[in-house]
């Protein structure tokens, strides 16, 4: 119960991100997969670098067997399928087979292409107080599933109408933008924006396209019912034909899905054009985790959302007929730092808050291997906007990413070095991102030329007698003084670091009360402060207050830009200069707000910039920026592990991000019934 | 004429691994018209025999042996005048002879339902609770009447409850309250005219008095005795109160540890008093006969009736036992015939004054001792 | 037999009523005390102030606590519940379709229970301590002491994963590839009712027998038990009429505290074999600060319980005649 409870509250912070289809969701707590006792699989890693891109396909479509129903099991209902009012991820998935958008994104190599619109082009982009002006084209040939074609004015009226009714969901989106209308020159459409937007080709242009004679007549858009209207109406491959949300929705599959047999498909090395090849998909709704888990293991559904507990994975790989789609993590688990506090406003102290931390008893021993080792802000699977992807170093395991790696007294100890990391405190060190070696490690020096805000220590440290009680009753020999006084008199007690209860996240309660006892051991004085999700929500997003607290995020973009934007930018950070806001920020930890610790003008930069691959670097060295400053330490991305009905169904594409879920309509669209040639 | 004749009745409680002698070879015999006792300590015998009459004794306990010979029977046996017909009584499977006696110990237990309240009515003990909370005390008396006349219609068993009540001196009208609504004398009156609905002719009264206060104890007697003048029913009154006993009783049976220990008239008793432990039980009771002044109890408690040895029940607390008392109970002497004769001679007649004592040639010096408050404080040091 | 005054039972009402209100006011200020507001998972990070304002002020949460409160008041008092922030659709919607899958389940496991636990208090009170009671009511001790959840998991797993006899999940058939007519409806309806109801009936049943057996015990040896057996009425009658009738006086009022178990048993229950009822969005919307559901699915659940409690009240004095409505004790 308490589990799946913590799951629904992960899922439930659901937030809409510029990206279109791809929402921004705070993850929540703790244990990064689901707990389980799943058998150890021994070294994972190393099975993982052999087999981390998707399969190339060499499957021919005309030669695919085509129908069949596949169906989905889901452990909660969808809110709704009014697209303008709801941010289910749930809904969404259901959703993204009815609507069209006017541009995908390659869920490979996350390269923009084209879909409802054939081109696009954006003009006077230059220069900061810009205003570009975006033409696009709309496809020919493109219905609506009630016979309508889909029309320029049905495209216009979609941006007008979200524009005026300012739906939660895409407000963001529209906020930039002045004016859509038919355009004066060659193109179809004209979008005036306000200012240049980086990403505008996967976030203004990737809207759903509304049926103008459907959504006129609507005034409260909240209060619409479409299945009460003759069902949701798009432009998409597939309509929904069943729809009961408590228990069960169909969407049945339109004779034509022009939108997936388009020419960059058919180029696609990994995907295959001409889908989808089944019928119809059905999504079953089950009451809890297990009954849905159950559900799969006896074969009544062919797959389940998101992913399969760790339990269960060794099961379902023995099983004939089954087998686990791996994919990347779309967020990361981390702690996060309040960089309002003294001493965790200097960079010295808070890279010593990571080189404390065992990552090995977390990745390895606690979560079996099921979890990979964090480092920077931007999951494994987004490679274009990760700093070690494209170069010579391995993904994940390259020194640059071990600058903060847990230092023991040796390599394979579990026994934090003190005198090494009392050392880098007293001398006031800071890794840089300068070559050298800090606390027993060499680190090569940083992969994108930034370096940290900081170059040596804010603060005075030094050590003397124990004063503090926790450090007292834990039997450490020295304490920290932070120009010469202690954490404890300086702060009216120790360091606080929150966490869940023990019986919600288990293996976090065990990997903090070592993290913990590391910190002590070294003359940290913190404890531990035990709050629920909720309660904790509130005390860091609206009140910020706190030291330590632990999250994790999903669902980030892939092009870096807007989940930059939104958790790292001062603009998404609460200054204290008016009253505190009790407004959730998404920024707790104040990065961006003091000099020696930013990374706007990076980010800001990145937002604006209309070429993708200065975009993408500007990114990667925001990320980089990030990971020195170090306001967050991430622990470590999840493995997703995807089960699905193998026996009978092929063609899925594993290793891209949330293959299960932000991705699920990928895999849809290219499942089809393995007896081919029967 | 005998309305029931119980012959060397024996009841046993089974418990754990013994058995608990709880009437031991009682004979006694009520005439029709006429109120006999039974009196004794609590824990004598005396409920348990009134109750195994009806077979209502608690699931473990039941008759060993003994014959309870009962003037009136089964319907589906009766003819037309009540009497039982002449084929049943010379069939040998029927436990019915030839004066027309039933003998109740031998129905079984769904021919005895047809005898209880029909034949036998019993005011229980605590009568107070004996009406049930949740239904009209009219209906209550109304379900007795249609139990066991099924021909009669609902509201003549309505008028007759109606008209019972009003007998016993209750307002016809309260018929339709609750027992709640009572006050406990007059509780204790409804259950003695629920228990004439059928027209019984033996009326089970069991302690009719305990729980009352005295005006309305006097007045629940006077009931009792008005009743049986009116139906001319046979009572037989149980008490542990032996003043009750001598203001209702014609004739009357005393028991100890299970046994008779002295039966007779109600004068043969209070006046004639021929058994230690009657003369015991007299001191120490106020009488109405005697003005006595002072009570004496007897010291010592009842027996236990676990497996009892042989000897006489009353030995241990009886300041006049000898060494014969110690080898068997002593059986019943006729005390007429024993103080003509002077000799001990067993009494051949249920009805006439008898005496289980062996000592019952000595009358006049136990008597006399027995009226002393010392003997009995004697009996008290020599037991410890 | 009118032992109910027309003043009283008004009187009655009037107080339930009064105490609905307070229900209310207290489930208002607990369930707004809880941290956060539904409002959290609406607010996309890069909106302004102004428009989480708007959004802040679309669901009233800009009013001031005790004008929201004022307005809660009226609104369910006119049964205007709202609408969903979490499912998007309104209140009356949710209830309307998933109150009475779960009023049928838990209607129909209540009425199980409460005849079959005091029918078996009943034989087992009046039977107390031979090898029979013994045996039944350990049996029974050792079931009701089994976490509901695992009985239903042992169920689930042998009537469905094991032998395919029952289905575990869902209260029909979904994606039939058979017609639906009014026969097929009912079958199927009660394949799927079968586990569920089983699982909560072999424990629901225990809680009445546990109340029964008892009262029956002290009710035996009661005078009245006894004389309506001298009447000579048969054992039946004596058990059922005279015995029984008196010892069900308790069990009534069992009945409500077991009604306040219905929402604990909806909950899992639902959960477990996906019972599309109330319970099953119950612990998300409490989540979620979903206030208009928690609060409309509590107040239900008042409603109920006060509704059950004015009826047991009226059911008593007909039970027990020494209680009368409107008496002060």
């Amino acid at each position: 119960m308490s589990d799946d409870s913590m799951n629904d509250s992960r899922r439930r912070f659901l937030k809409a991100s510029g990206a279109g289809a791809v929402a921004l969701t705070l993850a929540g707590c703790s244990d990064g997969g689901n707990s389980g006792d799943g058998q150890s699989t021994g070294n994972d890693s190393s099975s993982e670098t052999e087999n981390d891109t998707p399969a190339q396909n060499t499957t021919d479509p005309n030669e695919v067997t085509r129908g069949g129903t596949f169906t989905v099991g889901m452990d909660q209902q969808p809110k709704g399928i009014n697209p303008l009012s709801t941010s289910s991820a749930y809904s969404w998935s259901i959703l993204d087979f009815v609507y069209c958008w006017g541009t995908t994104i390659d869920p490979v190599n996350f390269n923009v292409n084209p879909s409802a619109y054939t081109e696009w082009t954006v003009e006077n982009a230059e220069g900061d107080d810009a205003s570009p002006d975006v033409y696009f084209n709309v496809r020919d040939g493109l219905t609506f599933s009630d016979g309508e074609d889909l029309t320029v004015e049905d495209v216009i009226f979609t941006y007008n109408y979200m524009m005026e009714k300012k739906p939660g969901r895409y407000v963001s989106a529209m906020e930039p933008v002045e004016t859509v209308e038919e355009a004066d020159n060659d193109w179809d459409v004209h979008m005036k924006l306000a200012q240049p937007i980086g990403t505008y080709d996967s976030t203004q242009l990737q809207v759903p396209l509304l049926p103008k004679h459907v959504w006129e007549n609507v005034d409260d858009y909240q209060a619409y019912q479409p299945q009460e209207n003759g069902g949701p109406i798009g432009a998409g491959p597939g309509e929904i034909t069943t729809y009961s949300p408590d228990t069960a929705i169909e969407v049945t599959f339109r004779d034509e899905a022009p939108l997936q047999n388009l020419q960059w498909l058919k180029d696609h090395e990994n995907l295959l054009a001409g889908g989808p090849f089944i019928d119809s998909v059905r999504f079953k709704i089950y009451g809890s985790q297990s009954a849905l888990t159950q559900a799969f293991l006896n074969g009544e559904i062919d797959t389940l959302y998101s992913s399969i507990e760790t339990s269960k994975v060794e099961q379902v790989q023995n099983t004939e007929g089954m087998s686990i789609v791996k994919g990347y993590d779309t967020g990361y688990a981390h702690y996060s730092f309040n960089l309002r506090r003294t001493p965790l406003d200097d960079t010295t102290f808070r890279q010593v808050l990571g080189f404390a931390y065992d990552d090995i008893y977390w990745t390895q021993q606690l979560q079996r291997g099921y979890v990979q080792e964090g480092d920077f802000v931007m999951p494994p699977g987004y490679s274009a906007v990760r700093p070690d992807a494209g170069g010579d170093g391995e993904l994940l395991t390259g020194a640059a990413t071990q600058a903060f790696t847990f230092r023991g007294v040796d390599a394979s100890s579990s026994e934090v070095n003190v005198e090494g990391i009392r050392q880098f405190l007293t001398d006031g060190q800071v890794v840089t991102g300068e070559s050298g070696s800090f606390v027993g490690m060499d680190y090569p020096g940083s992969l994108t030329d930034v370096s940290a805000g900081q170059s040596e220590a804010k603060h005075d440290y030094t050590f003397g007698p124990v004063e503090s009680s926790v450090l007292q009753d834990a039997d450490v020999d020295q304490e920290i003084r932070v120009n010469g006084e202690t954490i404890t008199s300086m702060n009216d007690g120790p360091l606080q670091m929150l966490i869940y209860p023990a019986k919600d996240s288990p293996k976090a309660a065990q990997m903090v009360e070592r993290y913990v006892n590391n910190l002590r051991s070294v003359g940290i004085p913190i404890e531990r402060k035990v709050m629920t999700f909720n309660t904790m929500l509130n005390a860091v997003y609206a009140n910020e207050e706190f030291d330590i607290f632990p999250m994790s995020w999903s669902s980030l973009s892939p092009f870096g830009a807007s989940s930059l934007y939104s958790l790292f930018h001062s603009d998404n950070a609460d200054d204290h200069s008016e009253d505190n806001t009790d407004t959730l920020l998404n920024n707790p930890m104040g990065y961006g707000l003091f000099e020696d610790a930013s990374a706007d003008d990076l980010i800001s930069q990145c937002r604006t910039e209309m070429d993708t691959e200065t975009r993408n670097n500007l990114a990667k060295q925001a990320v980089e920026q990030i990971y020195l400053d170090f306001p967050t330490m991430i622990n470590s991305y999840s493995q997703v592990q995807w089960p699905v009905n193998s026996g009978k169904w092929t063609g899925f594409v594993g290793n891209i991000p949330g293959p299960g879920d932000s991705y699920l309509g990928t895999n849809i669209n290219q499942v089809h019934l393995k007896d081919s040639g029967n | 004429m005998t309305l029931l004749e119980v012959n060397d009745l024996s009841i046993r409680y089974a418990v754990e691994d013994a058995d608990v002698h709880a009437v031991d070879n009682a004979n006694f015999t009520v005439d029709s018209g006429e109120t006999y006792g039974l009196v004794g300590e609590s824990g004598c015998g005396k409920t348990t025999l009134a109750k195994s009459i009806l077979h209502l004794l608690d699931s473990n306990g039941y008759i060993e042996s003994g014959e309870m010979w009962f003037d009136g029977t089964l319907p589906q046996w009766e003819d037309g005048n009540g009497n039982p017909r002449k084929e049943i009584i010379d069939d040998d499977r029927y436990p019915v002879r030839a004066d027309g006696m039933t003998n109740l110990a031998e129905l079984s237990d769904s021919q005895i339902r047809d005898i209880r309240w029909r034949e036998v009515a019993l005011i229980p003990q605590s009568a107070m609770n004996a009406l049930n909370p949740v239904y009209k005390v009219g209906d209550q008396i109304v379900e007795a009447i249609l139990r066991h006349e099924p021909q009669t219609t609902k509201r003549e068993a309505d008028e007759r409850a109606r008209d019972l009540l009003e007998r016993v001196g209750i307002d016809p009208e309260r018929a339709d309250d609750y027992a709640h609504e009572f006050s406990g004398g007059m509780k204790q009156r409804a259950v003695i005219a629920m228990a004439m609905a059928c027209n019984p002719s033996l009326l089970i009264a069991d302690e009719p008095t305990t729980a009352l206060d005295v005006i309305i104890q006097d007045r629940i007697l006077e009931e009792l005795e008005q009743i049986q003048e009116e139906f001319g029913v046979s009572i037989l009154v149980i008490s542990h109160d032996i003043s009750v006993m001598a203001e209702i009783c014609d004739r009357m049976a005393v028991m100890y540890g299970g046994k008779i220990m002295e039966r007779g008239t109600r004068d043969d008793i209070f006046r004639e008093t021929a058994n230690p432990y009657t003369l015991g039980l007299k001191n120490s009771f106020p009488t109405i006969t005697q003005k006595q002044q002072q009570l004496v109890s007897i010291p010592g408690s009842p027996p236990h009736l676990r497996d009892p040895d042989p000897g006489c029940r009353f030995r241990k607390r009886c300041p006049f036992a000898v060494e014969d008392c110690e080898r068997s109970h002593p059986p019943m002497y006729d005390v007429a015939s024993v103080e003509e004769t002077g000799r001990l001679q067993e009494a051949m007649d249920d009805r006439r004054h008898g005496s289980a004592c062996y000592r019952t040639d000595e009358l006049d010096e136990i008597r006399t001792k027995a009226m002393k408050e010392e003997t009995w404080k004697e009996t008290a040091t020599q037991s410890h | 037999m009118t032992r109910i005054s027309g003043k009283y039972l008004a009187k009655r009402l009037v107080v339930s009523y009064l105490t609905l209100l307070l229900i209310m006011t207290l489930l208002f200020a607990l369930i707004r005390s809880a941290p956060g507001t539904f409002i959290d998972s609406m607010i996309s990070p890069e909106m302004t102030r102004a428009q989480v304002e708007r959004i802040r002020e679309v669901w009233g949460l800009n009013e001031p606590l005790w004008k929201q409160y004022l307005n809660f008041m009226i609104n369910y008092q006119t049964g205007e519940f709202g609408r969903s922030p979490t499912w998007r659709v309104p209140v009356w919607d949710l209830i309307l379709r998933r109150m009475p899958r779960t009023l049928i389940l838990f209607g129909a496991s209540y009425i199980i229970a409460y005849l079959v636990g005091p029918l078996v208090g009943m034989y087992l009170g009046w039977w107390r301590g031979t090898q029979k009671d013994k045996t039944i009511f350990g049996t029974s001790l050792m079931v009701y002491s089994m976490p509901a959840f695992w009985l239903a998991w042992l169920f689930i797993w042998f009537f469905d994963y094991e032998m395919g006899w029952l289905p575990s999940a869902y209260m029909m058939t979904q994606f039939p590839e058979f017609e639906w007519t009014a026969f097929t409806v009912m079958t199927d309806v009660l394949t799927h009712i079968a586990l569920p109801l089983i699982s909560l009936s072999c424990i629901g049943w225990v809680g009445a027998m546990l109340i029964m057996r008892p009262s029956m015990n002290n009710v035996v040896d009661e005078g009245y038990v006894f004389l309506a057996r001298a009447k000579g009425l048969d054992e039946r009658t004596v058990m059922i009429k005279h015995a029984a009738r008196n010892a069900l006086i308790p069990v009534a009022t069992g009945a409500i505290v077991g009604l306040a178990f219905l929402i604990d048993g909806a909950v899992i229950t639902e959960a477990v074999f996906t019972w599309p009822g109330m319970g099953q969005i119950l612990v998300e919307a409490v989540l979620n600060n979903d206030y208009p559901v928690t609060q409309a699915a509590f107040f239900m659940l008042a409603v109920l319980v006060v509704g059950m409690r004015l009826i047991t009240d009226i059911a008593y004095t007909y039970l027990d005649p020494r209680i009368k409505f409107g008496e002060e004790n």
